[in-house]
């Protein structure tokens, strides 16, 4: 098995379809903004924000700073790793998923439905571990709002990366774009590279050739939506309606990755035998990271989503040395006594940490402007649950970083507010002048000192 | 023409039984009305309601005396078929609203394999980048729940492209069969695409594939767009050879560019991803059988659209060519023709092919594959032995349903399949066992085995006899052991859950939110069965775990991989378990032998099988308004010796199965104003 190499990426002028048939393409009208003028350097960097999830919990006790709230000076040892990102940190205590409380499901379920609607789930057929049943989300997760309003320009409104998400259920999808609508990740680093980046390069008449057929064909399917509205219950016509829009966003899409010589894209992610392996899982997670951060140097999408298994699995870190033998979700669920599978889990805990900073540091590897793309991503960590042993709901570990849309290097006290406040807080740092979030009677305004 | 039989014309039933038993008079139906409310009645402390999609109403009790306590409450009186007026003969057949069923992933594949006759892998490849199906009730068929994302719609996008070039190139072929082209496409001088023959040709293709892909004819309106389609590929080739990129392109064939396009068209079309039925009005007669339940209309099936829910049904694919001369002749619009043709399609190898997607799903088979074991512990299972044991699993299962035909079987047969790496796997035996230098050596494969046989030599897989007091039935098969056990330790829990999930269709209430559900730590000292103690000690935990952890007692002596073992962390085993909270099987019991023989005996095991079957037949969960049909499709499946195939066929013949029930909501005047729909006959 070849290990992903990190590939170096430089952020350089888009010039793609500069010239050339690109320009001349007859069959849709929006002209995309990177094929009219290039990403301008010295214009006011991009708004971004990245969503990233470790799942079951962790251990407050070993992730709290070892100081007072304020202004943020030490870490925990759980956090130790992000050291080098101390001043665009805010560790969040007392916010509470109040949303997962409430609402059909079991305890991972509801933790991460609410983790980014801050709404409860609507009901269903899917079990939980322990045969609570529920069904999808009930509005959309919040970067899906945030791509709405900053995503447009770019080829992706938005990306949602996953590592070793294996179930289709709701535990295993956190971002959707509206009640009943999950976003499925995709776990293939090299179906990712080829979305993002195939064909990038190619010469700018073989990519106006395939983008003139593919508008046909999409025509067609169109006109055979529109014809089939007729004798459909609602929820049937409601779900051809959504195929229609997003045969739409398609072409809107397509329209915008001309081809013509762009030299943005990073190398191919190496082949795996299964991306879905326990070994494979640290590597896969990487080249995760990777192609997320190449699609923002490039300018592919401002908003994505990074997440890494899902609430309950069954997910052992055999990869590391020596190997973790325990499961994730079972390690979470160990006694607080038992010192053998407390010492796995930390492990386990720690190397999530790991790959977190390993994200931030890629981010800040990124010249932009006068600083790095860390410095214009906001990226938000959670988690459904705060632990894993008592399914606690609440101080869940919210680590947020300022992206240049609010200050870092803090370290917060709440006295357990619903995260919806956090949620919209956001939303109005991104600009978006919502006056709530996810569940209507879970508000209150934004998270208060949050913007600083 | 839907004329429904006063005796469905099935066979005659193997077992004799009462002709009155057979009255309409329901069963509170299904399983799955009476028995959560027996479950409710036995569970006093599982504090929370059974879910409710299996818990439609509390029944009241049939001769109005108030509910027997509750920690007494015997279930069996609840399975006594009560008269209920709804269910007597001749009473409009209530038809339930269907849904409109998108292809799955598996369908996909299927599906594309035999439109261009790919070979299965190459088919199963095209489609790997689509997301998963979601699973509901087991299912990954269940409609409501299928979603359409982005992802989704790039990937068919991305799916119909690859294809299409494989249609393209065997369009030569396809129309040369045809006889519409006045020669090969691959000859030295194919008809150019402009000319009368190059129309022909594609005209040609595009009925012939848009029949196949669409699973219907196609009407003019739709074939001329198709050719505008083709015309424009064409053209487009014809420019691009003439602009100064043509060296880009490598060689360009404009005939190709035309077929592809109208191919890739095709099959992202919504006809195409969808099972599209728009149904045909009733005649009188056929109006008068049937009823809307809860409001709407209910319309017949084209023969085309019957034909694609019988393919889907019994192949997981497209129809075949034999099956669409069905639809067009109009046969399947009668019971005989009907029949004739489920017949005809479960004598083809496809239909064990189809079937196994159903078994695999309902008893969870698709899950080993993501059932590690510790490396530590059991150093030679590997993904290679989990598919072994699941290759085992499904000869087994095609034996019990296509040639012993009774799917008590199922649950008791000791007979399996095994090749040489199978069968030296399990006489390698658990903990205690000791390893034979030889399979012919082995005491434990003797012990495992009918002694006196010959061991299986090579690669293939051979019927072995085994010892009916060790392993009868799917229970005591490697993979489901594999799959309902933790890595590292034993799991009565999950091997009870998977009995009673699985085979008795009584998922467990959820604990109560009060309780902090901590797992007690693996202590080496003890078995599993001592480390499980404190779920009957305490009795916050007994309330539920009562109803589980005593079936999967029963499984003690297997370990986590499948294999007999004599003691576990050097402890003696006790396999003695316990059924309560069911209808016809509660009691104390011994070992593997006596629990295999009390489910193969069970009434509501065998309505739990059929209950599942419909499930994955219609793609949707039973409705509360189908009590007296899902109970009449049980008792002729019990007439008939409980054989798969017979149940499969009554509900090819069911009114659900041949009915399409639209609750149309008002149309949008914002989206309502285009075209009419297309229409067609019969």
């Amino acid at each position: 098995m070849v290990p992903f190499r990190a590939p170096p990426v430089t952020r350089r002028l888009f010039l793609r379809g500069a010239t050339g048939a690109a320009l001349a393409l007859p069959l849709f009208s929006s002209l995309p903004r990177a094929l009219a003028q290039g990403v301008d350097q010295a214009a006011a960097p991009p708004k971004r924000l990245i969503l990233f999830y470790t799942p079951n919990g962790t251990k407050k006790e070993l992730w709290r700073p070892p100081h007072e709230p304020g202004a943020l000076s030490d870490l925990g040892p759980l956090l130790e790793p992000l050291r080098p990102h101390l001043r665009h940190l805010n560790l969040l205590d007392g916010v509470d998923l109040q949303a997962g409380l409430e609402g059909p499901g079991g305890p991972h379920q509801r933790g991460l439905g609410s983790l980014f609607t801050g709404n409860s789930l609507n009901e269903g057929e899917f079990a939980d571990g322990d045969g609570r049943k529920a069904g999808w989300a009930k509005s959309a997760s919040i970067d899906q709002l945030v791509a709405l309003a900053v995503g447009g320009g770019t080829p992706f409104r938005s990306l949602e990366l996953g590592v070793r998400v294996l179930e289709p259920v709701p535990r295993a999808r956190m971002c959707c774009v509206g009640p009943d609508q999950p976003l499925p990740p995709e776990n293939d680093p090299r179906l990712v590279y080829q979305r993002l980046f195939a064909g990038l390069d190619e010469p700018p008449a073989l990519a106006a050739r395939r983008l003139r057929r593919r508008a046909s064909a999409l025509d067609a399917v169109l006109a055979d939506l529109r014809r089939l509205e007729g004798r459909l219950d609602a929820a049937d016509r409601a779900k051809l309606q959504r195929h229609a829009e997003g045969v739409r966003e398609l072409e809107r899409r397509l329209s915008l990755l001309g081809g013509g010589g762009l030299a943005c894209a990073p190398a191919a992610p190496a082949p795996y035998a299964d991306v879905l392996s326990e070994q494979a899982y640290g590597d896969v997670a990487r080249a995760q990271v990777d192609l997320l951060v190449s699609a923002f140097a490039c300018d592919q999408t401002r908003v994505g989503s990074l997440q890494c298994s899902s609430a309950v699995n069954a997910l052992r870190l055999s990869f590391l040395t020596p190997p973790v033998s325990g499961d994730g979700h079972s390690l979470s669920h160990a006694g607080d006594t038992n010192a053998e599978l407390q010492g796995e889990w930390d492990r386990v805990l720690m190397w999530y940490s790991e790959l977190f900073a390993y994200l931030l540091a890629r981010l800040d590897a990124v010249p932009e402007g006068d600083g790095t793309l860390l410095d214009h991503t906001v990226v938000l960590w959670g988690n459904e649950l705060s632990r894993g042993n008592t399914h606690d709901l609440t101080d869940i570990p919210f680590v947020l970083t300022g992206g240049g849309l609010l200050p870092g290097g803090r370290y917060l006290r709440y006295g357990g507010v619903p995260h919806n406040q956090l949620l919209l807080a956001l939303a109005h740092a991104f600009g978006i002048e919502v006056t709530e979030f996810g569940a209507p009677h879970l508000n209150g305004g934004a998270l208060s000192g949050l913007l600083g | 023409m839907h004329t429904p039989p006063p005796t469905p014309p099935l066979g005659a039933p193997r077992r004799a039984r009462p002709q009155g038993a057979r009255a309409r008079a329901a069963l509170p139906a299904a399983l799955a009305a009476a028995l959560p409310a027996a479950l409710a009645a036995a569970l006093a402390s599982c504090e929370e309601p059974p879910p409710p999609a299996l818990a439609p109403a509390p029944l009241a009790p049939l001769d109005g005396a108030a509910p027997p306590p509750a920690a007494a409450a015997p279930v069996a009186p609840m399975l006594r078929p009560p008269e209920v007026a709804a269910c007597a003969a001749g009473e409009p057949a209530p038809v339930v609203p269907s849904v409109l069923r998108r292809l799955t992933r598996v369908e996909h594949a299927r599906t594309l394999q035999d439109l261009l006759a790919l070979p299965a892998e190459e088919a199963r490849a095209l489609v790997a980048a689509l997301p998963p199906d979601e699973e509901v009730l087991g299912f990954d068929n269940q409609s409501r729940s299928l979603q359409v994302s982005a992802t989704h719609i790039e990937q068919y996008m991305k799916v119909a492209e690859a294809a299409a070039d494989r249609a393209a190139s065997q369009a030569a072929s396809q129309a040369a069969a045809l006889g519409g082209c006045a020669a090969p496409l691959d000859s030295a001088a194919p008809p150019a695409p402009e000319s009368p023959e190059g129309e022909a040709c594609a005209r040609a293709f595009v009925e012939r594939l848009g029949l196949r892909a669409w699973r219907r004819p196609l009407d003019p309106e739709e074939v001329e767009g198709l050719m505008d389609l083709f015309r424009a590929g064409a053209r487009g080739a014809r420019e691009d050879l003439a602009s100064p990129d043509a060296r880009l392109f490598g060689p360009l064939d404009p005939a190709h560019d035309g077929y592809a396009l109208v191919a890739a068209a095709l099959l992202q079309s919504p006809h195409f991803l969808y099972r599209v039925e728009r149904g045909a009005p009733l005649s009188p007669e056929g109006r008068a059988r049937v009823a809307a339940a809860g409001g709407g209309e209910v319309y017949g099936l084209t023969g085309y659209e019957l034909a694609s829910r019988l393919s889907y049904l019994l192949w997981r694919s497209m129809p075949d060519d034999a099956l669409f001369a069905a639809a067009a002749s109009g046969r399947l619009g009668t019971d005989e023709g009907l029949l004739a043709e489920a017949e005809r399609m479960l004598a083809d190898p496809r239909a064990a092919e189809g079937l196994w997607s159903f078994f695999e799903q309902w008893l969870a088979l698709d899950e080993l594959d993501s059932r590690a074991k510790d490396p530590a512990r059991f150093p030679d299972y590997s993904p290679e032995v989990a598919a072994l044991l699941k290759t085992e699993a499904r000869l087994f299962l095609e034996e019990v349903v296509f040639v012993e035909r009774d799917l008590r079987a199922l649950l008791s047969a000791p007979f399996s399949f095994h090749n040489r790496a199978l069968a030296e796997f399990y006489a390698r035996g658990g903990e205690g066992v000791a390893p034979p230098a030889t399979l012919a050596a082995s005491e434990e494969w003797a012990e495992d085995h009918r002694a006196g046989l010959p061991l299986p030599s090579g690669d293939a897989f051979e019927r072995v006899a085994l010892n009916p007091a060790r392993r009868p039935g799917l229970l005591t098969r490697g993979a489901v052991l594999a799959l309902t056990t933790k890595p590292n330790m034993g799991d009565p829990v999950h091997r009870g859950l998977y009995v009673r999930e699985r085979l008795l269709c009584t998922p467990l209430p959820p604990p109560p939110p009060s309780i902090v559900a901590v797992a007690p730590d693996p202590d080496p000292a003890l078995t599993t069965r001592e480390q499980f103690a404190v779920h009957s000690e305490d009795p916050v935990c007994a309330g539920c775990h009562r109803l589980v952890d005593p079936i999967g007692f029963g499984l003690e002596r297997f370990d986590p991989t499948g294999r007999w073992r004599e003691r576990e962390n050097g402890k003696e085993l006790d396999d003695r378990g316990d059924v309560v909270g069911t209808l016809d099987l509660d009691g104390p019991f011994a070992g593997p032998a006596e629990l295999a023989a009390r489910l193969a005996g069970s009434e509501q095991v065998q309505r739990c099988v059929t209950l599942n079957l419909l499930r994955y037949a219609h793609g949707r969960a039973e409705s509360g308004d189908e009590l007296c049909e899902v109970n009449a499709l049980y008792e002729g499946y019990a007439d008939a010796g409980y054989d798969l195939l017979w149940l499969l066929r009554a509900v090819v013949l069911s009114p659900a199965f041949r009915h399409l029930h639209i609750d149309e909501a008002p149309a949008d005047p914002a989206t309502a104003s285009g075209a009419a729909p297309a229409q067609e006959g019969e």
